[in-house]
């Protein structure tokens, strides 16, 4: 009995890839539900990695059939033949994380890590002893400092290196983690491992996974975690990420942890300078501009937001800016007639006065924009 | 023939409530389509009353490992084709007979006509459906199928308990049955027979029939 379902026609060979995946055990239930669910949804019959749009020619369709990873001209760094230079097209790679206003020391490390993945590559073709290479990272640094940012940059750009074959990022914190009953946060916990193969695990304010106390779970998580780690030595890459004290106690706490993640990015608050650039950057994407005194008012205002604790860089520096946009909206209302300029411009009025640290415009319900001088 | 699906976790009540289905279509015996490993399919007669004592009596059935077809054909408008499927679990899905068992189980789920899916009453949590339920009735809900949720067992909650299953799955076309006692089922047997009409004659033409 041949079966076929007409309503939704489906790519048979996919749900079938999956279903023999499974019956491998390569996947567990919940990956396997979950893919053949997004075999309806569609998604996976759109492409990847959306930012490696950016690497086009260098990075092309790379897709998993079963386990099988068949690379079309995607470059891997570990490759006999070298018809690609990863060195000539380093700045490519790296444009994207290059771009990214301040942060000199992370992208320092990276490109330490780019010549060190691309040497290892030249030494494996030599036929010299290679190392071993454990890119498990920790990320820390004040919220808002462009942690997550990174990560999702460094996936295509391992993926060029030849180091993940997907390079996908898939974001969790505690909840994604933890679950509710004995056994369930090991499952939880394996079913993310499992999705993030071929890419990166960010597990974001890490700390906050043993956070729980004796009774709590997330010990079973951290152990699930470290498990998974051995066992799937390549091809992931897991990344924690939180506070830079908050992290180094966890770390402190679980020695286990602190051996298998190598690689430690500082991640600094940014300047007052690289505040005001990236807020300028803000504006400019947003079709406005700046006023002399508006620039004036905006320096002031972040010098201001430095000084409080819930100061949470560039997600302050939004919230300040589009507020802004909000103010000058009223302001501009109130005036009888309006220009294009008025339309564009930020005044050093729009940046005065306390900004909401949640991302919610709470100020228009207590109406404080009305004071206005 | 139109194919409807029971599916859910291990030891929900699955067996118990088809073998029941196929008791209140006035059934007295099934036919029992079983597809062994090798891929041969067998076809044999059981005795309604029979199993379903056995079943009451707590009886370990030889189910747990196939997936079998219960012909419905007596008093359905159409004749239906009920499976009762390998329970999903990720514990036993260590065993690989279990594992073939639970592959059938999702070939079924994407390719049955209709999902009955079945939940154990007194396994609801607060939280609502577990992980592994929230995954099946996700993709039941992306095949846009028919879809009902069984909420079975419930002889064994107090009716205030119920109330509140019944508002925490509101989003979703339940039935409240007992197996044990033989209660809402026919409620579940007028959906099946209503949908299965429907579909009919769409998907004996989806499958290649002309009329
Ligand atoms: N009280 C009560 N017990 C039930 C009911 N339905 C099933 N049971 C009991 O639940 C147990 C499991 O029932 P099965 O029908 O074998 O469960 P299943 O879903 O087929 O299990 P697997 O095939 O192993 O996945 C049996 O001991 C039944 O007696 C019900 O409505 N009420
Ligand atoms: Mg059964």
């Amino acid at each position: 009995m041949t079966l076929q379902w007409g309503r939704s026609p489906i790519d048979e060979t996919k749900t079938d890839a999956i279903l023999d995946r499974f019956a491998r055990g390569k996947l567990n239930l919940f990956a396997s539900l979950d893919q053949l669910r997004q075999v309806y949804e569609g998604r996976l019959n759109r492409k990847k990695v959306t930012q490696t749009d950016f690497f086009n020619g260098y990075v092309s369709t790379q897709t998993r059939e079963g386990d099988k990873v068949t690379q079309g001209m995607a470059f891997d760094a570990y490759c006999a033949e070298g018809s690609f230079d990863p060195l000539q097209h380093k700045e490519k790679l790296l444009a994207p994380l290059h771009a990214l206003i301040g942060l000199t020391e992370v992208k320092r490390t990276i490109d330490e890590l780019y010549a060190y993945l691309v040497v290892q590559g030249l030494r494996r073709q030599a036929g010299l002893k290679l190392n071993q290479t454990v890119l498990h990272m920790i990320f820390s640094g004040r919220p808002g400092t462009g942690k997550t940012t990174v990560a999702r940059l460094l996936g295509p750009v391992l993926r060029a290196l030849g180091v993940l074959s997907r390079g996908h990022v898939v974001e969790v914190e505690r909840a994604d983690l933890v679950g509710e009953y004995i056994g369930h946060t090991a499952q939880k916990t394996r079913a993310l491992l499992e999705q993030a193969m071929g890419g990166i695990l960010f597990i974001d304010e890490a700390y906050a996974i043993a956070r729980g106390g004796e009774k709590d779970f997330g010990r079973e998580a951290i152990d699930t975690l470290v498990k998974g780690i051995e066992d799937r030595n390549r091809d992931l890459v897991v990344i924690l990420a939180g506070y830079e004290m908050e992290m180094k106690y966890f770390l402190s706490v679980n020695p286990g942890l602190s051996s298998r993640f190598p690689l430690h990015v500082f991640f600094p608050d940014y300047s007052v300078q690289e505040l005001v650039q990236i807020a300028s950057a803000m504006i400019r994407e947003r079709q406005y501009h700046l006023a002399p005194d508006g620039l004036v008012s905006l320096r002031q205002q972040l010098r201001k937001e430095q000084m409080q604790a819930e100061f949470s860089n560039a997600r302050t520096v939004r919230n300040l800016v589009e507020r802004a946009i909000r103010k000058q909206a009223v302001r501009v209302l109130e005036q009888k007639e309006q220009t294009r300029q008025d339309l564009m411009t930020l005044i050093g009025s729009d940046f005065r006065g306390e900004v909401d640290h949640e991302s919610m415009p709470s100020d228009w319900a207590t109406g404080s924009w009305k004071n206005l001088p | 023939m139109n194919q409807c699906l029971v599916i859910g976790q291990r030891g929900v009540g699955k067996t118990y409530l088809s073998f029941r289905l196929a008791q209140s279509c006035g059934m007295k015996s099934v036919f029992v389509l079983r597809e062994w490993e090798d891929g041969h399919c067998t076809e044999h007669v059981l005795d309604v009353q029979q199993t379903l004592q056995a079943l009451d009596a707590g009886e370990s059935h030889h189910f747990e490992l196939q997936t079998i077809g219960i012909g419905m054909s007596e008093t359905m408008a159409q004749r239906a084709l009920l499976f009762d499927s390998v329970g999903l679990s990720e514990e036993s899905a260590f065993s690989s007979e279990m594992r073939s068992g639970m592959v059938k189980t999702q070939k079924l789920l994407i390719t049955s006509d209709s999902i009955c899916h079945v939940i154990d009453a007194t396994s609801l949590n607060e939280q609502g459906l577990s992980p592994i339920d929230k995954k099946i009735n996700l993709l039941a809900h992306a095949r846009k199928v028919p879809y009902v949720l069984v909420v079975a067992k419930v002889d064994l909650l107090t009716a205030r308990r119920k109330r509140r299953l019944e508002g925490m799955l509101r989003h979703e076309k339940i039935f409240f049955t007992s197996a044990k006692w033989n209660r809402g089922l026919g409620a579940l047997k007028h959906f099946i027979e209503k949908e299965n009409r429907e579909n009919y004659a769409y998907s004996f033409l989806s499958r290649g029939g002309s009329i």
